[in-house]
C-alpha cells in the first residue's frame, strides 16, 4: 500500500520543489499529501504539526540526495532553523530527549555542509549527552569533523567535543591535549570567552590527575582577572577553585571560595544550572572533622543536583555522606550511600564516580568483616575497567 | 599494541591516587588464592588513595584490623566471614584528622 502512495508523493514533493515560496503550488503539494496519506497532523502538538510519514521522509530524503543535493542542502538548512526555534532553555534539561532538536539541527546542518555551525550547536549539548553516556554519538561527530575542512569556530567546537569526550569517557591525558588544542583554536579565533573557559577546564583535569596546586593557580588566574570574564565562566572556575582547594586540603580556603561562590551566583544565573556551594562544603566540612556539617551540604548539593541537568553529580555528594558515616563507623548508612553513588555513576556512565563508591564500599565490607560484598565491590570496577561498552 | 578501553584509561589515569589501583589491591588480597599478606596490602591500598578526599584511606590500625578478619578461616569464597567484633570495631574507629 505504501508503494503506491510514492508517486503521487513524489508529484507532490516535485511541485513543491519547484517553488517554496510559491503558496498555491506548496498548497497543493500539501492537499496531495494528505490525500495519500503521505502526511499526518499531528493531534496532540500545540504548534498545529504537520509530520510526513516516517516512510515518506526517508523517501525523500532519499530522493533529494540522488537527484537534488542542492536543494537537499536548502531543506536541511530550513528544518535546522525550525529546529533551533525548538531548544529547550538548559535549565529544563534532564533526559537526551530534552536536547533532541539540537541533534536534529547538528544532523542537518552537517548534512548541509555546514560544518561550523554544526559542530558550534554540538558543542553546546556534548557535555550533557556525555553526561548522560552518550559519549558515542559525540565522538563519532569528532571523528567526522577531522575529516573536513573546518573554519576556526568549527575548530575551536571540535576541540571542545574531543575534550569532553576524553574527559568523560577516555584519558585524562588526551583530555589535556584536547583542552589545550582548544585554548589555542580559540585565541586563534579571537574567542577570550572559550580561552578562559579551557583554561579552567584544564585545570580540573589536572586536580584530577593530582596536580592541585598547578589547578589552584591556573584558577585563581580565572577568578581574579576581573569583571571582563563572563559571568558563567567565573562561576564554574570559583567552584572548581573549591574543589582543587580540597583536593590540596586547604579546608578553610575551600570553604572560602564556597562563600564567595555563593555570594556570587545571583537569580539571573539560573541556580539550577551552576555547581553549588554545597558541594565544595560538603567535602571541605568532612575533610575538616565537622561531620554535621559535612552531611547537611552533602544532603543539600544532592537535592539540588538530582533536580538539575547535571544529576550525576549528585552521586559525589552520595559519595562524601558515605565517607561520613565510614568515619563514624555507620557501616550500613556508609553502604547505602556509596551504593546510590555508584548506582548514579553506573547509570550515567561516569567511571570515575562509580569507581570511587565502589573502592568505598569495598572498604566498608572490609570492615563490617564482608569478605564476598568487598570482593563484589572490587570487581564491579574491575569488570567495568574491562568491557568498554560500559563507557558508551 | 593494542590500545586499552578509553574507560580503563579514565580510571588509571583519570583520577589522583589511582582509583583502579585501590580496587584491583582489594581484590587480589580478598581472594585467598594470591597469598598476598593481608596487612601489607591494605595499608598499600590504603596509601594509595592517601591524597584523594574523595576515597577512603583508612589508617594503618585500621587496616591491621581488616587484616585480622581477613586471616580468619573462610569456608569459601563468596561466604561471610564473620561478624565484625567489638574489639576489631574499637580499632576500626577513626577520628577524622
Amino acid at each position: 500500500m505504501r508503494r503506491q502512495g510514492r508517486w503521487p508523493l513524489c508529484d507532490a514533493h516535485r511541485r513543491a520543489s519547484k517553488g517554496l515560496p510559491d503558496a498555491d503550488t506548496l498548497r497543493s503539494a500539501v492537499r496531495a499529501l494528505v490525500s495519500n496519506g503521505g502526511i499526518q497532523f499531528d493531534a496532540k502538538s500545540p504548534q498545529k504539526t504537520v509530520r510526513l510519514h516516517p516512510i515518506e521522509v526517508d523517501l525523500v530524503s532519499d530522493w533529494l540526495l540522488a537527484h537534488d543535493p542542492g536543494l537537499q542542502v536548502a531543506v536541511d538548512l530550513r528544518l535546522a532553523g525550525w529546529y533551533r526555534e525548538q531548544w529547550l532553555p538548559q535549565s529544563q534539561w534532564r533526559s537526551p530527549e530534552d536536547v533532541a532538536p539540537q541533534r536534529r539541527e547538528f544532523h542537518h546542518r552537517w548534512r548541509a555542509g555546514d560544518y561550523d555551525e554544526a559542530l558550534v550547536v554540538l558543542a553546546q549539548v556534548a557535555r550533557f549527552l556525555v553526561r548522560r553516556g552518550d559519549t558515542a554519538s559525540v565522538r563519532n561527530a569528532v571523528e567526522g569533523a577531522d575529516t573536513v575542512a573546518l573554519g576556526p569556530r568549527g575548530r575551536v567546537a571540535r576541540e571542545q567535543c574531543r575534550y569532553l569526550v576524553e574527559f568523560f569517557a577516555g584519558s585524562s591525558d588526551r583530555a589535556e591535549t584536547a583542552a589545550q588544542a582548544a585554548i589555542d583554536a580559540a585565541e586563534a579565533a579571537g574567542m577570550p570567552d572559550v580561552t578562559t573557559e579551557m583554561q579552567a577546564e584544564l585545570a580540573t583535569v589536572w586536580r584530577h590527575r593530582g596536580e592541585s596546586e598547578r589547578a589552584i593557580q591556573a584558577l585563581l588566574a580565572v577568578t581574579e582577572a576581573g569583571l571582563h570574564v563572563e559571568r558563567q565562566v567565573r562561576l564554574g572556575a570559583l567552584f572548581e577553585l573549591g574543589m582543587a582547594l580540597c583536593y590540596a586540603k586547604r579546608w578553610d580556603e575551600a570553604l572560602q571560595a564556597a562563600d564567595e561562590l555563593a555570594k556570587t551566583i545571583g537569580p539571573s544565573d539560573h541556580g539550577k544550572l551552576a555547581n553549588p556551594p554545597a558541594d565544595i562544603r560538603a567535602l571541605a566540612r568532612f575533610g575538616a572533622g565537622d561531620y554535621e556539617g559535612a552531611l547537611a551540604a552533602a544532603s543539600e548539593a544532592v537535592g539540588l543536583y538530582l533536580d538539575s541537568p547535571k544529576q550525576d553529580n549528585a552521586g559525589y555528594a552520595y559519595n562524601v555522606a558515605g565517607l561520613v558515616w565510614l568515619h563514624r563507623d555507620d557501616l550500613e548508612q556508609a553502604a547505602r550511600q556509596f551504593g546510590e553513588g555508584e548506582r548514579l555513576g553506573a547509570e550515567f556512565k561516569v567511571d570515575r564516580l562509580a569507581g570511587m563508591c565502589a573502592t568505598n564500599q569495598a572498604w566498608t565490607q572490609l570492615r563490617a568483616g564482608d569478605r564476598s560484598g568487598a570482593l563484589a565491590a572490587a570487581r564491579r570496577l574491575d569488570s567495568a575497567q574491562r568491557d568498554p561498552g560500559w563507557h558508551r | 599494541m593494542r590500545s586499552p578501553p578509553p574507560g580503563a584509561s579514565t580510571l588509571l589515569s583519570g583520577t589522583r591516587a589511582g582509583i583502579a589501583e585501590v580496587s584491583r589491591i582489594l581484590e587480589r588480597v580478598l581472594s585467598p588464592e594470591t597469598g598476598l599478606d593481608p596487612l601489607t596490602a591494605l595499608i598499600q591500598a590504603a596509601a594509595s588513595a592517601a591524597d584523594n578526599p574523595d576515597v577512603y584511606s583508612p589508617s594503618s590500625e585500621t587496616c591491621a584490623a581488616v587484616a585480622a578478619t581477613l586471616a580468619a578461616p573462610v569456608a569459601a569464597e563468596g561466604t561471610r566471614t564473620r561478624e565484625p567484633d567489638a574489639a576489631v570495631q574499637s580499632a576500626l574507629h577513626e577520628p577524622q584528622s
